[in-house]
């Protein structure tokens, strides 16, 4: 299933959002298939794990029904019982034997807004996204229980283009999901205001996702 | 001008992502109720001075929260304690506390209602106020401020909060927070003419209603309560408690709101019977809820399928203090299991005796999801066991640990309490011996083979309770509670997970359960010092409360350590449970002669007064002639 988060609901975060989804599921009296042994688990599935606050409009989730069920009866049943934020977009039959979803997941494109300290700024930004994408490696790095790793940000981001609006900046970038470790878009912004440097204000990056992919980006890129 | 609900929310917008769980400030949540506030006469904060994920696993306060929102004039919506992360935004950003739902200051709001579940949160409530922008003091505010009204079991003794209340509901609110209600709307209407004062008069009035101000108190030279009345004709000498006398007719939430963080509680409720008359005497739960009313089991039933197709819960809870003793509790755990355990869904008990029939029902519910068991004997010998009237046995305890052992569980939890009255070494020594005893069962058991056993034993100091059989007792000293904690330490095993309430702590809780209005200056200046979510041993700092106590001249072992005389004039003698205080006494002297009260369901009236007031509770007739025959022996 493909879904639309928004509003306040970018503020659950990825394990509440399955238990939120479970608990819809439940609801929707769909027959959903659980796990074996000491605690059973709905055999529901992710794709990726969205950023807390982050809003999305490609949240993809696999579920194995205990039961078989029309894809339109299984998009209705859940709709009525979805939070607000939380919407269907797409629903889709798939054989359950394929690989894992989280795995087939290659590449992510996300809309990034920031809102600029000072209108000068937005030039800046403008120049450093220029000079981040023809540099051959940008390395960040990122401190996580004492430990510090080091992970090469440019590697991972495939296209990073800016559109200019009213007061905000707008990037839109593909960014790879390695399964070695990957980059979030608000790193990759704060590494942007870090080459010029100006400091931006907690808040003022809004991340979206726009969609998944399957394969390495090809232009337009599949659902 | 306060801002409006479109501002708070830009604001907010800014603020959530620099605190942790921002979750617990969206509102928002599958069946949370959002009224049109043109559409009704009635604001009704309803708060709980403690962090969300907590605030929000209180049944009492679903209740309320579905009972408010039924009246077509009202609209209630939630508030919970900001945590320090939060606060700290709110107070350098401007914004005002605001409740959940429309994220409309609460300051707007007619009525703010707060749950008292523990003396530790007093402190959370007065931030409260503040984060609110009320005045503390009830006497600073007027008709435009929000009534603020509490309730809960420290309404039991609120004295020290009396300065901060407008008034007090005393017992269990689902009837009686209609009649504040109304007499808030026809307040409402009248507008302009009248005062604050006339309502809270016209509060004072209402059974069950307790409205500090109208009561004036004296102190004597000693240091005791000399004199304690009402201010004016009108205003009732003693305030009895309320409560419901047929369950099956409450109402009880059947779409309550489903949080999106895990609670402490991520369950659904159903409370399946009120009350306990175990007579635990350390209790002031099994006092203050009397008499036991149970919910029939078809109702029961019932609610279970409606509680799980409106929330979505993996897990139905059966709650009641002591859910083992509820009459058909066996054929509900069967049929409940079977009802719902084809959807995925658990059935768990929250609170089961250390029997062997407690354990043969867990391993009923343990068919869809298995959890650990926890039992609470309390004390670690058979003497202060009957000294505090928990009737259970070593041989029970033997019997139910060996069960849980020889039906797979390899994880159990014990609960004990030290520095009970009377409590001498040998009691100690009988606590670790309890713990060996359990290990040992486990072995024999296991014949040393298999998993390792997972023995988590939780040592809390006791705290003497207003409305209970020790409420004239002193709570032990802290260089003594500290030294019967090493003792303890130096003689449990170290593969036992041990944790320890803290003993300072515990010091403070027992002076606020049994203080009175003059702990209210020390309680404004401990809040002024910061003290915040003291019930969280991280944020608690005795330091702070020792220089608060010293600053206002509180003593604090007058409230913690004095042992009161019989005919002392307590700061909550006008505050009726409906357990009569001569019971209570009765129940003291049996306690230091070690004699054992049986359960009035299965043995003879123990006379406490409560059934006296009322006629005799219905509801379980279709319980009772069966239990008396297979489960006295579980008594006493």
């Amino acid at each position: 299933m493909k879904m639309a988060k928004s509003g306040d609901a970018r503020w659950i975060s990825h394990l509440d959002l399955m238990r939120a989804i479970e608990r819809a599921l439940r609801r929707a009296h769909i027959g959903v298939a659980y796990s074996q042994g000491y605690n059973p688990l709905p055999r529901l599935s992710f794709a990726s794990a969205l950023a807390l606050g982050s809003t999305s409009e490609a949240e993809y989730f696999e579920v194995d029904l205990a039961r078989p069920m029309l894809s339109t009866c299984f998009r209705s049943a859940l709709e009525k019982q979805l939070p607000p934020g939380l919407e269907v977009r797409e629903v889709c039959e798939v054989p359950s034997t394929g690989a894992s979803l989280a795995a087939s997941v290659k590449v992510a494109t996300y809309r990034v807004t920031v809102d600029l300290p000072a209108p000068g700024d937005r030039a800046a930004l403008h120049r450093a996204a220029g000079r981040f994408m023809k540099s051959s490696s940008h390395t960040l790095s990122r401190r996580r229980e004492g430990k510090t790793r080091l992970v090469d940000a440019r590697r991972l981001v495939q296209r990073l283009e800016t559109r200019e609006e009213r007061d905000v900046l707008e990037f839109e970038m593909d960014i790879f999901l390695d399964p070695q470790g990957t980059v979030k878009p608000e790193e990759v912004i704060a590494a942007l205001a870090e080459m010029i440097p100006i400091t931006l204000a907690f808040g003022a990056v809004r991340t979206h996702r726009i969609a998944l992919h399957r394969t390495m980006i090809e232009k337009g890129g599949d659902g | 001008m306060p801002p409006r609900p479109d501002s708070v929310a830009d604001t907010l917008e800014k603020l959530l992502p620099r605190v942790t769980r921002p979750a617990r400030y969206t509102g928002g949540e599958w069946n949370a109720v959002r009224k049109d506030h043109r559409m009704v006469e009635i604001l009704f904060a309803l708060a709980f001075p403690e962090v969300y994920e907590i605030g929000m696993s209180h049944l009492g306060s679903l209740i309320l929260y579905d009972e408010l929102n039924r009246r077509e004039d009202t609209a209630c919506e939630r508030v919970y304690a900001p945590w320090v992360d939060m606060e700290a935004e709110l107070r350098r950003s401007g914004l005002p506390l605001f409740a959940l739902e429309s994220r409309r200051p609460v300051a707007e709001f007619d009525i703010l209602g707060i749950s008292l579940q523990y003396e530790m949160n007093f402190t959370n409530a007065l931030n409260l106020l503040d984060l609110a922008r009320l005045p503390l003091l009830a006497a600073e505010r007027h008709a435009g401020h929000p009534l603020v009204l509490a309730g809960g079991p420290c309404a039991f003794n609120p004295e020290p909060l009396a300065p901060f209340l407008d008034a007090v509901v005393l017992g269990e609110a689902e009837e009686v927070i209609h009649e504040v209600v109304d007499a808030c709307r026809e307040d409402k209407r009248r507008a302009g003419a009248r005062s604050r004062t006339d309502l809270l008069r016209q509060l004072a009035a209402i059974p069950g209603v307790y409205v500090p101000s109208l009561y004036r108190v004296t102190y004597g030279p000693d240091g005791k309560l000399a004199t304690f009345g009402p201010t004016g004709p009108g205003v009732p000498e003693r305030i009895s408690r309320r409560w419901v006398s047929d369950l099956d007719r409450a109402h009880h939430p059947q779409r309550p709101v489903v949080p999106y963080l895990e609670t402490v509680h991520d369950r659904a409720m159903v409370e399946i019977f009120r009350g306990c008359t175990r007579g635990c005497r350390f209790c002031q739960a099994g006092a203050i809820y009397r008499p036991v009313r149970e919910r029939s089991p078809a109702r029961v039933r019932d609610l279970a399928r409606c509680l799980i197709d409106a929330t979505g819960h993996q897990e139905l809870s059966l709650a009641a203090l002591s859910a083992s003793d509820y009459s058909a509790i066996e054929d509900t755990v069967r049929s409940l299991v079977d009802q719902e355990g084809g959807r995925g869904v658990g059935v768990s008990l929250p609170s089961l005796r250390a029997d062997a029939f407690s354990v043969g029902l867990a391993q009923q519910v343990q068919r869809v999801r298995k959890t650990g068991l926890t039992f609470a004997p309390e004390a670690g010998t058979r003497r202060l066991r009957d000294v505090i009237n928990k009737g259970v046995t070593e041989q029970d305890l033997r019997e139910a640990m060996e069960s849980a052992f020889r039906n797979g569980w390899h994880a159990v939890k014990l609960y004990f309490m030290i520095g009970l009255p009377t409590e001498g070494r040998e009691d100690l020594d009988g606590l670790v011996d309890l713990i060996r005893e359990g290990e040992g069962v486990y072995r024999e058991v296991t014949g040393g083979k298999g998993r390792q056993l997972k023995l988590a034993v939780s040592i809390s100091p006791f705290v003497p309770k207003t409305h209970t059989p020790f409420q004239w007792e002193p709570q032990c000293s802290l260089e003594e509670l500290e030294e019967r904690q090493s003792y303890l330490r130096r003689r449990i095993p170290r593969r036992v997970r041990l944790s320890w309430h803290d003993a300072h702590l515990s010091r403070v809780e027992a002076v606020f359960a049994r203080g009175d209005r003059r702990l209210a200056r020390a309680l404004a200046e401990v809040w002024a010092m910061g003290a915040r979510f003291d019930s969280w041993s991280e944020q608690f700092d005795y330091r702070r409360w020792r220089e608060a106590f010293a600053r206002t001249g509180i003593e604090p072992a007058h409230y913690a350590e004095r042992c009161r005389d019989r005919d002392e004039l307590l700061p909550w003698d006008h505050l009726d449970s409906g357990v009569d205080k001569s019971f209570l006494w009765r129940e003291r002297e049996r306690a230091f002669a070690a004699l054992p009260t049986p359960d009035c369901r299965w043995a003879a009236c123990t006379g406490c007064g409560v059934c006296g007031t009322r006629a005799a509770p219905t509801g379980e007739s279709w319980g009772k002639a069966r239990r008396g025959e297979d489960r006295s022996s579980a008594s006493g």
